[in-house]
C-alpha cells in the first residue's frame, strides 16, 4: 500500500510542474500602447505596442553605473482584436508575454475618439493576470511615440509614466486624477461619465496635462478638458488639495498680480429638485496662504487688505468654476462631475425615472457656486517696503 | 553446566512473557538458593558468568584453616579500595575471635566497617549485584552470601551543558551518572514529595531507569501511562535515553519529537513543577521530559529568568525564525518559478537580472544549496572543533561566492538559503531544528509541483499532523488548540511572573496553583 | 493508545468555530454577486443580517429536535422516530447530499486554483491533492477536525479582516447610499443568501459530542452570528469598494477586491497571497466536515468499518466533482445543493420534529 502511495506520488513529481516558469524566462510587459492602424484599409483594426523589460540590462546598468542600451523594447502589431495581438506576438518573440506587472495602458486620442472604449478595455479587465490597479492615459499624439520618451531617472518610460501620477494631488490640481482599468469599468457600469488623464508630448517629455471626458452614452471621448476645466473639476470633486491659483490684483487695473497657494480645500454640493427643476448647491471653501504679490500696496498686516483680497481670489475661483459648469452644460453636454450622485441618493425615486438621460437632464440643472477663502497667512513677510513709496 | 543453561535459557523466555517493573526480578526457576559450600557457589557463580576472566576471587583463611571464605567482585566495576579495607577489617578480627562463630548479620553489623550491605540467598541475586558492581562475601560457615556497596562510579564532572548554553541561568549540567543527576534534580526540589521510581530497563545493559514525577502534583494518569510504556520495553541493551525515546513515543513516523530532551537540571526541575514527568537515564547527560507540547519548540529555560517583554520578545522572534526556517525556501521557489505576479515590479526586474545565465530551475538551485549547507552542517560536527570552524567558513564563503561568480546559483538563492541554515539554528532546542530541516524539503518539492497551493497543502497536512499528534495523552499543539486562555498566557508571550499563577492546565495536574495567595 | 485525559468531545468554542466555518465556505466568495444581482441596490447587506436572524431561529428549531434525544446524532435518531426503513432511507439521502455538497466544494476549489494560480496544471490533480489532504484530517475522527478548525479560525478571520482593512482606504460611502430603499429589495436579496448558509444543519450531528450539550444554544447563536458579521462586511465593502454596478459583472467579487489591494514598496504589493490561503482554508474546513457527515453515512448504512467508508467515498466524491462541464454548471450545481439543505437539512428534520412531538416521543 504505502509502495503504491510512493509510486503515485513519483509519478506526480516526475510528470508534475505544469505551470512551472522561471522568472528570467518571462517577458515582462510593464506597458500597452493601442493606437489607430496607420493603413487606412486596416481601419476596423488595432495596433497594439507591447513593451517589454529587459532585465539583464536593467541591472547590468544599475552595477556598472553606465547607460548602455536602452533597456526595454516596443512590439508593435496589428490584429482585428487585443487578444490576437498577444497570440500574434509569441510569434516572434522569444518570452512568452506576463502582464502581471502591467502598469500603464495608453490610448491614442484618435482610436479614443471612435471606438467604445468599455469594448477596448473588457479584454483588460477580464484577463486575470491584469490587475485592476493599471492607469490608462489617453496620449494627444500617437500612443506608441509616448513610449520611446524616458528620463535619465526612469529609465522604462511605462514606469516612468505610473509614477508621474504619483506627484497628482499635492503639488497640482490642473492634472486630472489618475484612473485605473478598474475604476474605468466601475464609471461604466454604473453609467458615469468620467475623466482620462491627457498625455502629450513636449520638448521630448511627457506631460499629464488636464484631461478628456468620456461620455458614459456613448463610451467615447468627447472631449478635452482645459486647464481651468480641470481644476474646477478637481474642486468640485474634492479631488485635489493643493495647486496655486493666480488673481490679477485687487486694485483698478488689475495690475498687480498676487498667488495664493491652497492648502486644503472641501466642497459640499447639494441638490435640490423641486417643480421638475434641479438646482445644485456647490459651496467651495479654501485655506491656504499668499506665496506671491506684485503690488507695491500690499500690507497683510492691514486685515482690511486681506479681505480684498480674499474676495479677490473668492472672484476668480467662482469664475473659473462656473465657467467650467456652463462649459460642460452647453458645450460637452456631459456631467462629468459625478454630480449624478448626491441627485441620487437624495432623490432616489427621481433618479431612476430619469436615470437613462441624466445628461440631458443635467444640461438644464442651475448652479448657485458659493466660493469662501481663508488667507490663513503669509508667510515670513507681510510687506514689501516699511514705507509707502 | 548443561542444567544451567537450559535455566538461562528458560528464564530468558520467561522473562518475555511476564516482564515487571519490580526492582529485582525473581521468576520462579530463578530461586535457585546459594548452597552454603564455598567451592561450590563459587564455581557456579563463575559459570552463570561466563567464566570471565575479570571475576576476581579473594579467599582468606582463618581458625587454622578450618575457616574460609572469599571476597567475589568484577574488578573493573568494583572500588577495589573498599573491598581491600573490608578485608582488612575482617584479617584483624580473625586474630582475636573464631570467625566460624559468625553469623552473616553480625559479621554485617559489627565487622564490617561500610554503610551499605545487604544480606542474599539466591544465586541470581548475586550475579546481578555483582555485575553491578558489588562485592560479595561467601563463607563456608554459613548459608547467606553478603553484599557489600561497593560500587565505582567513575563519573565526568559537572560542566556547563554544551547543547543548550544560556546568557542567564544555572551553568551545571547533567552527566553520565543517574545518582549525581537525580541529586541536581533534588537539590533544585527540596520537596518530601518528590516521587521516583525505579526501572531496569534492557535484557542484557539492565540500565537504570528512574522516572520522576510529583506526588499530588503531577497527573497520575501521565505518571502511570509513563510507567506503563517503559515496563513495556522489550530490547536487549539500552547505551542512551534516545533508544528508550523512540520506544515509548506514540507516533515514531511522525518528524517530530514526543519527548523532550535537555542536558539542564533547571529545566528538569521546572518542568516537574509545571506537572510534567521525567526519566532520567543512566550513563547519559539527556533527560527525557514527557509530555512534550509544541510549546517546548521555541521555549527555553532561561525564558522565565530574563524579564518578561525581553522573553515574549525572543519567543515570538523565535517563531518568526521557525517558520522562516521552515518555508522561506519553498516560497522563494514558488515566488521564483510560479507566481512572479507577486513580487513588487522592482524586485522582478532585479530578480529576473541576477537569475539571467542560471542554468537551473529554482527548485535544482534551491536542492543543490541546501544539500551542500546540510553537508557542510555535518562536516563541521563531525570535526574537531577548530577545523569544524574552519570548515564552516571555508565552505559557506567560499562555495557561496564562487557558485555565484560561475553563475551556478543566484545570489538571492544563496541569501534565501543562508537566512534559512542559520533560522534553524536559533531555534533553542537543536532536535526542533532538525525536524523543520527534515520538513524543508517536501515544502520545496511541493512548492516546485503546484506552487503557492502546494505550499497551501503542505501547511495544511502538516497542521493536521500535528492537530493527531499526541504526546502521552496530551493533544501535541495544547493550549494552542483546544482554546485555553490559561495556556495562552505562557505561549506566545511569557507574561509576567506574578501572572503566572496556575500550572498549565493541558496537563491537568493534581494542585493547579503555583501561587496561593490571591493576588 | 487511550487518551490519558479525556479531551475527545467538544468544547463550546469548538462547536462554535465549527458551525462558522462549515458555513463560510464557496458563498464568501461569491456572495456579494448574488446578494447584489438579487436585491439590485446596496442595501442587499440587510438581507444577510434577516437572513442570518433565521438561521438562528432554524438552529434553535434543530437543537429542539436534538434535545428531544440526547447522546444521539440524527443518524441514529431518525429510525426511532419513522422506523428504520424510512429512517435508513433518510441517512441514504443526507449521505447523497454530502457527497455531492463535498464534490462542488471541491470542485470549486479547483475551479479558482486553476483560474487565478494552476491554469495548466489539471484540475484532476489539483482536487485529488485536496481529496487526500481532507481524507488524512477525516481519518483523524471528529474531534481532530474540530480541534483543526480551531487553529485556522483566527488565520481564516484575520485573513479575512486584513483583506477589508487593506482595502479600506477604496471604500466609497456614497456607492451603498442611499442605506434603505423599501423592504422588496431586501426580501429578495435574502433568497440569495439563504444559499450561502448552507451548512448549519451540522448541529444536528455534533450536538451529541458536546461536553456540555446544554450550552449548545449559545454556541449555535455565535456559531451564526460570526458568519453573518462577516459576510455583512465582506458586502458591505465590495458594495462600497466596486459599486453594485460594478460588483454584478464580476465573477469572484471578493477575489477582484483582494486583487485591487496594493501596497507600494512592500515586500508583498500584491495581497491575493493572502487571499488565496484563506480561500484554500475556507473550503477546505467546509469539505472535512462535509466528507466527514457523508463517510458517518455510509458507515451507519452499511455498517462498515470508518477507513471502508472514508476511503468508498473518494471515487464518488471525484466523479461528481467532475461532472460539471463548464463554470456555469458548476454554481447551478452550487444552487442546487443549497436547495437540498433547506429540503434535506431543514425541512425533513422539522418534519420530524412534528412526527416526533406528535407521538409524544422523548428519549
Amino acid at each position: 500500500m504505502r509502495a503504491i502511495c510512493i509510486l503515485i506520488v513519483a509519478v506526480f513529481v516526475l510528470t508534475g510542474c505544469w505551470d512551472h516558469r522561471e522568472i528570467e524566462e518571462l517577458g515582462i510587459i510593464t506597458g500597452v500602447a493601442i493606437d489607430k492602424p496607420e493603413d487606412s484599409a486596416q481601419s476596423h483594426m488595432l495596433t497594439v505596442t507591447n513593451q517589454y523589460v529587459l532585465p539583464q540590462s536593467i541591472s547590468s546598468q544599475v552595477k556598472s553605473g553606465t547607460s548602455g542600451s536602452k533597456p526595454y523594447v516596443n512590439e508593435t502589431v496589428t490584429a482585428p482584436s487585443i487578444l490576437q495581438t498577444i497570440r500574434e506576438q509569441s510569434k516572434f518573440v522569444s518570452r512568452p508575454p506576463y502582464y502581471y506587472h502591467l502598469k500603464t495602458v495608453v490610448i491614442s486620442k484618435e482610436l479614443a475618439e471612435t471606438t467604445d472604449l468599455l469594448k477596448l478595455t473588457y479584454f483588460f479587465n477580464r484577463d486575470h493576470e491584469i490587475r485592476r490597479s493599471v492607469q490608462v492615459f489617453i496620449s494627444e499624439e500617437e500612443a506608441e511615440t509616448l513610449f520611446n520618451i524616458a528620463p535619465e531617472e526612469d529609465k522604462v518610460p511605462s514606469i516612468y509614466l505610473d509614477k508621474i501620477t504619483h506627484n497628482y494631488t499635492t503639488k497640482t490640481a490642473e492634472m486630472a486624477p489618475t484612473i485605473s482599468l478598474g475604476d474605468i469599468s466601475k464609471y461604466f457600469s454604473h453609467q458615469k461619465s468620467f475623466i482620462i488623464p491627457f498625455a502629450s508630448l513636449k520638448e521630448n517629455a511627457i506631460y499629464i496635462n488636464g484631461g478628456v471626458i468620456v461620455n458614459a452614452d456613448s463610451k467615447k471621448v468627447v472631449g478635452v478638458l482645459s486647464k481651468d476645466e480641470t481644476r474646477a473639476f478637481n474642486w468640485i470633486n474634492e479631488r485635489s488639495q493643493g495647486g496655486v491659483i493666480e488673481v490679477f490684483g485687487v486694485d483698478e487695473g488689475q495690475q498687480h498680480p498676487f498667488t495664493f497657494e491652497i492648502k486644503k480645500m472641501s466642497s459640499k454640493v447639494t441638490p435640490n429638485y423641486q417643480n421638475d427643476i434641479l438646482t445644485y448647491d456647490i459651496h467651495l471653501s479654501f485655506q491656504g496662504k499668499l506665496g506671491e504679490d506684485w503690488s507695491y500696496d500690499s500690507d497683510q498686516f492691514n486685515q482690511e487688505y486681506v479681505e480684498k483680497q480674499e474676495k479677490a481670489i473668492e472672484e476668480r475661483i467662482q469664475s473659473i468654476v462656473v465657467n467650467s459648469i456652463e462649459k460642460a452644460q452647453k458645450e460637452h453636454k456631459v456631467d462629468y462631475y459625478e454630480l449624478m450622485e448626491p441627485f441620487r441618493i437624495n432623490y432616489t425615486k427621481e433618479w431612476y425615472k430619469i436615470k437613462d438621460d441624466w445628461n440631458q437632464f443635467f444640461t438644464k440643472a442651475n448652479f448657485n457656486v458659493d466660493v469662501s477663502v481663508l488667507v490663513e497667512h503669509y508667510q515670513d513677510v507681510g510687506r514689501k517696503l516699511p514705507f509707502k513709496p | 553446566m548443561k542444567k544451567f543453561l537450559n535455566r538461562l535459557l528458560f528464564q530468558h523466555a520467561q522473562k518475555k512473557l511476564e516482564h515487571t517493573p519490580k526492582h529485582i526480578e525473581t521468576p520462579p526457576l530463578q530461586q535457585e538458593r546459594l548452597t552454603g559450600k564455598l567451592q561450590d557457589d563459587i564455581q557456579t557463580l563463575k559459570a552463570l558468568l561466563g567464566n570471565s576472566f575479570d571475576l576476581k576471587i579473594v579467599k582468606f583463611t582463618s581458625d587454622p584453616y578450618t575457616y574460609t571464605g572469599a571476597f567475589l567482585f568484577i574488578e573493573e566495576l568494583t572500588d577495589t579500595a573498599v573491598v581491600h579495607e573490608q578485608l582488612r577489617a575482617i584479617r584483624s578480627l580473625s586474630e582475636t575471635t573464631y570467625l566460624s562463630d559468625l553469623t552473616p548479620e553480625t559479621l554485617r553489623k559489627d565487622v564490617l566497617t561500610i554503610s551499605e550491605s545487604s544480606i542474599v540467598d539466591t544465586l541470581h541475586q548475586c550475579t546481578s549485584h555483582l555485575l553491578q558492581g558489588n562485592a560479595l562475601i561467601l563463607s563456608n560457615t554459613f548459608k547467606d552470601g553478603i553484599i557489600l556497596n561497593s560500587r565505582k562510579m567513575p563519573q565526568r564532572s559537572i560542566q556547563a551543558p554544551s547543547s543548550e548554553s544560556v546568557v542567564r541561568g544555572p551553568r551545571d549540567g547533567f552527566v553520565e551518572t543517574l545518582l549525581l543527576n537525580i541529586g541536581l534534580v533534588r537539590k533544585r526540589l527540596k520537596d518530601p514529595d518528590l516521587q521516583l521510581d525505579y526501572f531496569k530497563v534492557g535484557e542484557r545493559s539492565k540500565t537504570d531507569v528512574v522516572v520522576m514525577s510529583i506526588n499530588g502534583l503531577t497527573n497520575p494518569k501521565i505518571v502511570q501511562e509513563v510507567k506503563n510504556r517503559l515496563s513495556k520495553i522489550d530490547i536487549d541493551s539500552v547505551q542512551e535515553s534516545g533508544v528508550i525515546e523512540q520506544l515509548i513515543e506514540e507516533n515514531s513516523l511522525s518528524p517530530f519529537p514526543q519527548v523532550q530532551v535537555t542536558e539542564r537540571p533547571d529545566t528538569v526541575a521546572g518542568s516537574l513543577a509545571e506537572g510534567r514527568v521525567a526519566i532520567i537515564v543512566d550513563h547519559t547527560p539527556f533527560v527525557l521530559i514527557a509530555p512534550l507540547t509544541i510549546n517546548s519548540f521555541y521555549q527555553s529555560a532561561e525564558d522565565y529568568y530574563e524579564r518578561w517583554v525581553y522573553s515574549s520578545l525572543i519567543r515570538i522572534l523565535r517563531i518568526g525564525a521557525a517558520l522562516i526556517a521552515l518555508c522561506l525556501p519553498s516560497i522563494y521557489v514558488a515566488l521564483i518559478s510560479y507566481h512572479q505576479g507577486l513580487i513588487p515590479t522592482d524586485l522582478v526586474i532585479s530578480l529576473a537580472g541576477s537569475r539571467e545565465g542560471v542554468p537551473f530551475p529554482s527548485i535544482v538551485e534551491a536542492l543543490l544549496m541546501e544539500v551542500t549547507i546540510e553537508i557542510l552542517r555535518e562536516a563541521g560536527i563531525r570535526l574537531p572543533n577548530p577545523v569544524g570552524q574552519a570548515v564552516g567558513i571555508v565552505g559557506g564563503l567560499v562555495i557561496g561566492e564562487s557558485a555565484v561568480s560561475a553563475g551556478l546559483v543566484s545570489p538571492m538563492m544563496v541569501i534565501v538559503v543562508a537566512l534559512t541554515a542559520i533560522s534553524s539554528f536559533a531555534l533553542p532546542q537543536y532536535y526542533v531544528g532538525v525536524s523543520l530541516r527534515i520538513l524543508r524539503f517536501p515544502f520545496m518539492i511541493s512548492a516546485a509541483l503546484l506552487g503557492l497551493y502546494g505550499i497551501v497543502i503542505a501547511l495544511i497536512l502538516l497542521s493536521v499532523h500535528l492537530v493527531r499528534l499526541k504526546s502521552f495523552g496530551v493533544y501535541y499543539l495544547e493550549p494552542l488548540v483546544p482554546y485555553s486562555p490559561k495556556g495562552w498566557k505562557d505561549m506566545f508571550i511569557r507574561t509576567q511572573t506574578k501572572r503566572l499563577k496556575s500550572r498549565p492546565d493541558m496537563l491537568n495536574p493534581q494542585d493547579e496553583k503555583r501561587m496561593r495567595s490571591k493576588n | 493508545m487511550k487518551s490519558a485525559l479525556d479531551t475527545t468531545r467538544l468544547t463550546q468554542n469548538q462547536v462554535t468555530i465549527g458551525i462558522s466555518l462549515t458555513v463560510l465556505g464557496v458563498g464568501m466568495i461569491t456572495l456579494p454577486r448574488e446578494v447584489f444581482t438579487a436585491a439590485g441596490i446596496a442595501s442587499g447587506w440587510v438581507s444577510v443580517l434577516l437572513t442570518g436572524g433565521l438561521a438562528i431561529g432554524v438552529m434553535f428549531l434543530l437543537i429542539t429536535l436534538n434535545n428531544r434525544y440526547p447522546g444521539l446524532s440524527y443518524f441514529q435518531y431518525n429510525r426511532l422516530i419513522v422506523g428504520s426503513w424510512i429512517g435508513g432511507f433518510l441517512t441514504l439521502i443526507t449521505t447523497a447530499y454530502y457527497i455531492t455538497f463535498a464534490a462542488f466544494e471541491t470542485r470549486a476549489m479547483a475551479e479558482l486554483i486553476q483560474m487565478f494560480i494552476l491554469d495548466r496544471t489539471p484540475v484532476s490533480f489539483t482536487m485529488l491533492i485536496f481529496i487526500g489532504t481532507t481524507v488524512y484530517l477525516v481519518l483523524g475522527g471528529y474531534s481532530a477536525i474540530f480541534r483543526l478548525f480551531e487553529l485556522y479560525f483566527p488565520a481564516i478571520i484575520t485573513f479575512t479582516l486584513l483583506i477589508m482593512i487593506l482595502s479600506a482606504n477604496q471604500f466609497e460611502i456614497n456607492h451603498i447610499r442611499p442605506f434603505f430603499e423599501g423592504f422588496t429589495p431586501i426580501m429578495k436579496g435574502m433568497s440569495a443568501t439563504i444559499l450561502s448558509f448552507v451548512g448549519i444543519e451540522i448541529i444536528l450531528f455534533i450536538q451529541a459530542h458536546m461536553r456540555n450539550p446544554q450550552r449548545v444554544k449559545k454556541a449555535a447563536v455565535y456559531g451564526v452570528a460570526i458568519p453573518t458579521l462577516l459576510y455583512a462586511i465582506i458586502v458591505i465593502m465590495v458594495g462600497g469598494i466596486m459599486g453594485v454596478g460594478e460588483t454584478m459583472t464580476l465573477v469572484y467579487p471578493l477575489m477582484e477586491l483582494a486583487k485591487s489591494i496594493e501596497i507600494r514598496n512592500f515586500f508583498f504589493e500584491r495581497f491575493e497571497t493572502f487571499f488565496i490561503p484563506l480561500w484554500i482554508l475556507s473550503i477546505f474546513t467546509t469539505l472535512a466536515v462535509v466528507f466527514y457527515l457523508a463517510a458517518l453515512g455510509i458507515k451507519t448504512i452499511f455498517k462498515v468499518k470508518k477507513e471502508t467508508a472514508v476511503f468508498s467515498i473518494i471515487p464518488l466524491i471525484y466523479i461528481i466533482a467532475m461532472t460539471p462541464k463548464n463554470i456555469n454548471e458548476m454554481f447551478t450545481m452550487g444552487v442546487w445543493v443549497g436547495y437540498s439543505m433547506i429540503v434535506i437539512g431543514i425541512a425533513i428534520p422539522l418534519t420530524l420534529l412534528l412526527v416526533s412531538l406528535v407521538r409524544g416521543q422523548r428519549q
